[in-house]
């Protein structure tokens, strides 16, 4: 890929990030880096489409060291799973072999298993190297009648926010578009309206709180860039009468492009939360503006509210002025405040990582102007606030889990690699669950007595 | 406390009771040179034989006294008599252990007589002690009959005296059926690692342990606690005894030795575990040694980073008295409810359970329980491999019989090690259960066969 074209992605208008210096798109500085690359996060975003082959074109360690690790679940096709790489060998690197091993992959890998498309992503090495995998890519299509598509966003190209940009980019330019939906199907209560979804990735199976909700609303979703998604149904993206960013900022040049070229209007929400989760279902009603679907709106969401608030009781009960240290980035920085608090529960901090000025503020609306913002900071540091604010409990990603553990901290895990779904109305039963669990565990007290002849 | 539900059901259909006898044997079998006998039928020691072979994969010396139409009309002395000549001529055993069935019981045997008469009538077999103990089928199981027999080997080996002298580095160790040879090991290896030296009666970790000795087959056990270590037991400097069932037992022995006896419940939770440190280390005077000290850090971690897998979860036990008290108390420590409790028969320590209830039952009534309670994980023996699969929810095999699987009786379950290992193997079996929610159809959803292509790639 260009520079000209990765300068030109990481100038994203639609990003409050671009108004300062410091953007999302900061180069990492050496020795104190703590996210993921470029691939990581072209291949995190496009990975949930379920129907196609992701070869990954480089040595080993990034596929080796990534596949089959994320949570993200499928109703069907589990082809997405399987973590093919062209595997370059010291003889490929030195003798140039990288396109010809590549090539015959592609063959391979569609002879073999029949994908609806191929992905090949670019890494370091051959990036490096100059293999020129486009015109890999379309020779092999050619041969395999299939479309094959070259997602170039090697890992120094820059961080994991870039990643996810290249990856919907090239959704946007090459495979939204290409198709007509499938006739809409009856619908008992009304009209059925198409949707989309960009930046649900179906973790633990949380995409299946919430169709059904969208289900009894007659709301169909075309398509999810991407989680639980198959490639025919991210051709016909571009029909969605509304689209929700869902939780990421970082494919924000998705939705702005699709508003520019289909015209179609997007909001950005989060199904984290009561009050968001009421919020994100309002706001499809009010950009696709059909009365009696704010109507049936209202009514799910009075019914549900019944029944979650008296679901809810006994947990809050137990979660009340329970202080929890937040530690996740972006829009979770806040969606999951709102979800916190309705446990009435105490945030004392959350992490900023990745959040815009606008998450910001939103943050301090929630938990007021005292609110103590946590930028990238080290484990270290994340348990000096949490001893000194009297933490309850640690809610952060994976890789922040062992450190809570190591300070005898309760502990819920929130991001990709999380085991439990916590979005929609279901969601926040889970939530209150999982925090209960894990703080009324007896392990805490048993581990935090020293041994007795000490 | 709990509250005891006996079985009124006039049919056992999945047995979770294994009888008296087979306990008794095994407990004789973790002496050195030992006979079990069973004053019963040949069938009787053939069933047990074949059924601790499954078990432990080992060879195991069974015998019987081959009771007959004749001797069960006309008494069975006789019988008793050439057995004993028998194995003693052949043999030479330095322990037959005898124990009755229910026919003999019913009959009306007096063992005791029995060996007595032929102890002064036949002094040239003084090398082989006989203990008698009397463990008809028909009452308890098999944890009643291991207990029983280790009572009777203190009650006919060890002399009811101080004795002369003291050996200030030997701890004493008895130790329940619930300890398999791996469990034994590991103890030993605490006692050891403060410098004493573990007794343990009886030793299954030097007989059933499943090693290859340079000696090829012997007709009698391989290894275990001698008589003459049983006869010395009032030398030691303290005695351990581990296990409910054996609570009489203790008493009896600190009578008998006059010596410090503690008891332990079970030593399958830290707090269990960290006591047991703490007595060695009093007994011994010597620090905690660090490789102790750190197993303990290592269980505590265990402990942490199991906890999501484990907290919440519902089990159903059906298993021996001893292990229900020990694997409801560990269950405590990790928030597991031991939502249904199965035990083979009545014992008293069953009313101080930390649960509602206890069905005395079979395998049938874990089944119906665990189902009605929606459990998450069965603790039982291989019986009930086919209720877990039938509920396709995870089984982790407790006790005796473990026939489809190699080495069970190699795991520890007690101390740091043990405890964490168990911890671990929950976890793993617990993590097969998918966390994420069940897979959703939208009725919504596009026919991909009527999407249409607008625009060819590329």
């Amino acid at each position: 890929m260009r520079q000209s074209e990765i300068k030109e992605l990481q100038n994203e208008p639609a990003c409050s990030h671009n108004k300062k210096s410091k953007s999302g798109c900061a180069p990492a500085k050496p020795g104190a880096t703590a996210g993921g690359c470029c691939f990581d996060g072209a291949q995190i975003t496009l990975l949930p489409i379920t129907d196609v082959a992701h070869i990954v074109h480089g040595p080993v360690n990034c596929a080796g060291s990534s596949w089959d690790k994320r949570g993200s679940q499928s109703s069907g096709p589990e082809l997405y799973r399987l973590g093919f790489t062209t595997d370059l060998n010291e003889q490929d690197v030195i003798m140039g072999r990288g396109e010809k091993r590549l090539y015959h992959s592609i063959l391979q890998a569609a002879k073999k298993h029949h994908p609806s498309a191929v992905f090949v992503y670019n890494t370091c090495v051959p990036a490096m190297e100059g293999d020129d995998i486009e015109a890999v890519c379309k020779m092999a299509q050619k041969k395999v009648e299939l479309p094959v598509i070259a997602i170039d966003a090697a890992g120094f190209y820059g961080n994991k926010n870039l990643g996810n940009r290249i990856a919907g980019q090239m959704m946007v330019d090459k495979v939204i578009g290409t198709a007509k939906p499938a006739p809409k199907p009856d619908f008992a209560d009304g009209v059925v309206h198409d949707i989309a979804l960009v930046g649900e990735y179906n973790i633990a199976g949380e995409l299946w709180h919430i169709l059904p909700l969208l289900d009894r609303l007659g709301l169909r979703v075309l398509a999810n860039l991407s989680g639980d998604c198959r490639y025919q149904e991210l051709q016909t993206m571009h029909h969605a009468e509304a689209i929700m960013l869902v939780c990421s900022r970082a494919q924000v040049n998705v939705t702005r492009r699709l508003e520019e070229k289909y015209q179609i209007p997007w909001f950005e929400g989060s199904f984290y939360g009561v009050r968001d989760m009421c919020e994100a279902l309002r706001q499809f009603a009010r950009l696709i503006n059909d009365p009696d679907l704010t109507l049936r709106t209202e009514q799910l969401i009075t019914q549900e509210l019944a029944w979650l608030n008296e679901t809810l009781e006994p947990y809050r009960e137990k979660l009340q002025g329970k202080k929890a240290l937040l530690y996740t980035g972006g829009v979770k920085s806040w969606s999951i405040v709102s979800a916190l608090q309705d446990l009435g529960m105490e945030v004392i901090a959350s992490g900023t990582r990745k959040s815009t000025e606008e998450d910001k503020a939103r943050i301090r609306e929630l938990m007021g102007d005292n609110a103590l913002l946590l930028e990238e900071t080290s484990p270290r540091n994340l348990l000096d606030v949490a001893y000194q604010y009297k933490a309850d409990v640690m809610i952060a990603g994976g890789r922040n889990m062992y450190t809570a553990y190591k300070a005898r901290m309760p502990f819920v895990e929130v991001n990709q690699e999380r085991e439990h779904a916590f979005a929609g109305f279901q969601g926040m039963l889970t939530l209150a669950q999982q925090l209960c669990l894990t703080l009324e565990n007896p392990v805490w007290q048993q581990t935090s007595k020293p041994a007795p002849w000490l | 406390m709990a509250q005891i539900i006996p079985n009124k059901k006039p049919l056992a259909e999945q047995p979770l009771k294994v009888g008296q006898p087979l306990g008794a044997a095994l407990a004789f079998l973790g002496t050195d040179r030992a006979m079990p006998l069973m004053h019963a039928a040949q069938g009787c020691s053939a069933f047990a034989k074949v059924f601790l072979i499954q078990h432990f994969h080992e060879p195991i010396p069974m015998q019987s006294t081959a009771m007959d139409p004749i001797s069960t009309v006309m008494g069975s002395d006789d019988n008793l008599t050439q057995a004993f000549t028998n194995l003693c001529q052949s043999h030479h055993p330095k322990l037959i252990g005898l124990l009755t069935s229910g026919l003999t019981e019913a009959q009306g045997a007096d063992i005791a007589k029995a060996v007595k008469e032929f102890k002064s009538e036949q002094p040239k077999f003084k090398n082989t002690a006989i203990v008698a103990v009397n463990t008809p089928d028909f009452y308890g199981s098999l944890e009643n009959g291991y207990a029983a027999a280790v009572e009777a080997m203190i009650e006919q080996l060890v002399p009811d005296k101080a004795p002369s002298t003291v050996r200030r580095k030997r701890i004493n160790l008895v130790v329940s059926h619930m300890l398999t040879p791996g469990d034994v090991e590991l103890l030993k290896s605490y006692v050891e690692a403060f410098g004493l030296t573990p007794v343990v009666i009886p030793d299954l970790s030097l007989s059933l342990d499943g090693h290859l000795a340079e000696h090829d087959f012997t007709a009698l056990s391989q290894g275990g606690a001698t008589v003459e270590q049983i006869k010395t037991l009032g030398q030691g400097l303290a005695t351990i005894v581990v296990g409910r069932s054996l609570e009489r037992v203790a008493t009896m022995l600190a009578q008998r030795t006059r010596i410090q006896t503690e008891t332990f419940a079970h030593l399958h939770t830290l707090e269990e575990s960290d006591r047991l440190v703490m007595l060695l280390s009093q007994l011994s005077g010597r620090k905690v040694p660090a490789a102790l000290q750190r197993a303990r850090g290592q269980l505590c971690d265990a402990l942490i980073d199991t906890h999501p897998q484990l907290g919440g979860k519902k089990a159903a036990l059906a298993m021996e008295a001893d292990h229900l008290t020990a694997f409801s108390a560990l269950f405590e420590t990790v928030n597991i409810k031991s939502a249904v409790i199965i035990a083979p028969s009545n014992q008293p320590q069953l009313a101080t359970l930390p649960v509602d209830k206890v069905q005395i039952g079979d395998l049938q009534d874990l089944q119906e329980q665990a189902m009605q309670e929606d459990v998450d994980l069965l603790l039982s023996n291989s019986h009930a491999v086919s209720i877990a699969k039938k509920m396709a929810i995870p089984l982790l095999r407790i006790g005796i019989p473990v026939h489809d699987q190699f080495g069970c009786f190699a795991k520890s379950f007690i101390g740091y090690q043990g405890i964490r290992n168990t911890l671990f193997e929950l976890a793993n079996l617990l993590r097969h259960e998918v966390h994420s929610i069940p897979v959703y159809h939208s009725p919504l959803k596009q026919d991909l066969r009527q999407i249409q292509v607008e625009v060819e790639h590329g």
